[in-house]
């Protein structure tokens, strides 16, 4: 598939010599989610800001499809929707204003303008609610029109800073589905920044995962999690039938796929790739030999352990609350300016 | 086809204000009442006060009334100018203008629509103010004709303090900030320029800033016109100087709009 977004080691450098962004390179395939994860302050907001000719980089480069940001930023913008993570609509004008104004910006002509608005506010399921002002939408609804104003002009990529940040489970669910409507049916690449797992492990297709301005790791979320080794299968055998587990061991290892076996005391601990599948030929042989189990367990390392791994600290204290990444972003924020 | 998408961006940067403006309602009260409230009270306070010859001399005007309705507006206007900024300071807090200028929008389109704006608003508000004034009895001495000559120079008045206020507000993240920088610039302004007061009863040094005030240039030529008339080598003069300041400020106000970080 072809590359729509090439990354090629970009950087940003804030005065006093905060290095926000550290030579970055990465590409986006088209029509791919592409989840970018990292703890706050990491550089996410940064490299969108690069990307959607927002901020200037430092130095390196990169292309939107195809049109370089620095040359060309005014093609770039074209090419792409924007829905930064604070519910940047107006709240005091309607849904409908918001979405005809938005569509203006990119000079879309009244009559086109008017047909797009009414098949989006379709879309995100706001029709009834177009003629009220903002001020009267909840969370949820707001981040739905701010979806709807990012595609407006038919963009062939969609950037989604924190889309489900601060909605219930609910509203999270909704925007799930939207956005990978929006990848099966128009075929819209998306890249997304997160603070949730399970949201990037259900979504995206690619993950990369930035901490200090610096990509640790890049990959799908699978070929991520099997880098921990795989997943985890232990066994607990009858303290009476301890001494059957050698021979045991010695018939595990002619299984495929097992990475690693170890034991302690009555615990046998296997690493295996495919874990599910697995199961069922570890418990034939068990029961083949007639040895009585006190507990089975299978563990499947999420992206949470993947995080921990890369960056040393855990996305659920990072994700916190609402108020928190505000205020670090705030903090960001005096930086820049 | 680039001339109309950037005058279409100025459009519409300008409704999307405009539109925000006309939902305020208790602004739009207030700036109702305000022009009442100078003219009314202050005004016919200080007519009482002044209705003496020597004080008629100094004013060189049928009565304060009539003296003080051209400076009414022109603070009026000053007023809705420097608030100009207070939309962009707004819009980046919300992460509007971020949005804004992630698309095609010119970005130079951008502040001239804000300005833009604002000079739509100054002409409202100080078309309120006239209508007040000729309620209360002041002649306008050029009429119809001296009235759109009037709003022509509130409109290059409004654009040079929106300017001000928009090159203020680039680097400004708070409006405590910006509400602090804007009252400590309107108030000596103000009360320095030939406004309010008479330059006659100024004392010397006073009278030495009033006269390079640049209130002083569009109060002048407005006085002109309600209370002595045609008087075309006061109107041509300010109106040369003011179009040439609107024209440097405007281009000042793009400069540094252009120039801040999102």
């Amino acid at each position: 598939m072809k590359n729509i977004i090439e990354v090629k080691s970009l950087s940003k450098i804030f005065p006093g010599k905060i290095t926000a962004v550290n030579k970055i390179s990465f590409s986006v395939k088209q029509g791919e989610i592409f989840g970018f994860l990292g703890p706050n302050g990491a550089g996410k907001s940064t490299t969108i800001m690069m990307l959607t000719t927002l901020h200037l980089p430092s130095s390196g480069t990169a292309f939107v499809s195809g049109y370089e940001i620095k040359k060309s930023p005014r093609s770039v913008r074209m090419q792409f929707g924007y829905v930064s993570q604070d519910l940047a609509v107006d709240d005091r004008l309607t849904g409908y204003e918001n979405l005809f104004l938005q569509a203006k910006y990119y000079h879309i002509p009244n009559q086109t303008a008017r047909e797009r608005i009414k098949i989006l506010l379709n879309l995100v399921e706001l029709e009834k609610r177009a003629k009220d002002l903002v001020e009267t939408y909840s969370g949820g609804m707001r981040k739905r029109l701010d979806i709807a104003c990012g595609l407006i002009h038919r963009p062939k990529i969609l950037f989604l800073d924190e889309p489900t940040l601060g909605l219930d489970i609910h509203t999270r669910r909704q925007i799930w589905q939207y956005i990978t409507d929006l990848r099966e049916k128009q075929g819209i690449t998306i890249f997304l920044t997160t603070h949730y797992m399970d949201e990037a492990d259900s979504l995206c297709d690619r993950i990369a995962i930035i901490d200090h301005g610096v990509i640790k790791v890049l990959g799908t979320p699978q070929e991520l999690k099997s880098r921990l080794g795989g997943d985890i299968i232990t066994l607990d055998i009858a303290l009476t039938h301890v001494a059957k587990i050698p021979r045991l061991i010695k018939l595990l290892k002619t299984l495929t796929n097992i990475k690693q076996i170890k034991t302690a005391k009555t615990k046998i601990t296997i690493v295996t790739l495919h874990a599910e599948s697995m199961m069922a030929d570890i418990l034939k042989i068990i029961q083949k030999n007639s040895i009585p189990l006190e507990m089975v367990m299978l563990k499947t390392p999420s992206l949470d352990d993947v995080f921990l791994n890369f960056t040393g600290r855990s996305l659920r204290d990072e994700a916190g609350n609402r108020e928190q990444a505000h205020k670090a972003r705030r903090m960001l924020r005096r930086i820049r300016s | 086809m680039k001339v109309n998408y950037f005058i279409s961006d100025i459009f519409y940067v300008c409704l999307r204000d405009l539109k925000h403006y006309l939902k305020q309602r208790v602004r739009i009260m207030a700036t109702l009442i305000q022009p009442i409230i100078w003219l009314v009270l202050i005004g016919n306070l200080m007519s009482g006060l002044t209705a003496n010859p020597l004080t008629l001399k100094f004013l060189d005007a049928p009565s304060y009334l009539d003296f003080m309705a051209p400076g009414v507006m022109v603070m009026t206007t000053l007023f809705t100018g420097l608030f100009a900024g207070v939309r962009v300071v707004w819009d980046r807090r919300l992460e509007i203008l971020q949005k804004m200028l992630s698309t095609p929008l010119s970005r130079t389109a951008i502040p001239l629509g804000k300005i833009a704006a604002a000079v739509v608003q100054g002409n409202i508000q100080v078309i309120i103010v006239l209508l007040t004034a000729l309620m209360l009895g002041v002649t306008f001495k050029t009429g119809l004709a001296g009235i759109m000559v009037i709003l022509i120079f509130i409109s290059l008045f409004c654009s040079i303090m929106a300017s001000i206020s928009i090159a203020l507000s680039v680097n400004i993240r708070n409006m405590e900030t910006f509400f602090a920088l804007m009252n400590f610039i309107t108030m000596p302004l103000m009360l320095t320029s030939k406004a309010m007061f008479p330059v006659e009863a100024m004392p010397g040094w006073l009278k030495f800033i009033a006269e390079w005030n640049p209130i002083s240039y569009a109060v002048i030529p407005l006085r002109t016109l309600v209370t002595k008339g045609w008087d075309w080598t006061v109107i041509w003069q300010s109106l040369i100087i003011l179009c040439f300041f609107a024209l440097c400020f405007l281009a000042g106000a793009v400069f540094f709009f252009k120039r801040a970080r999102a």
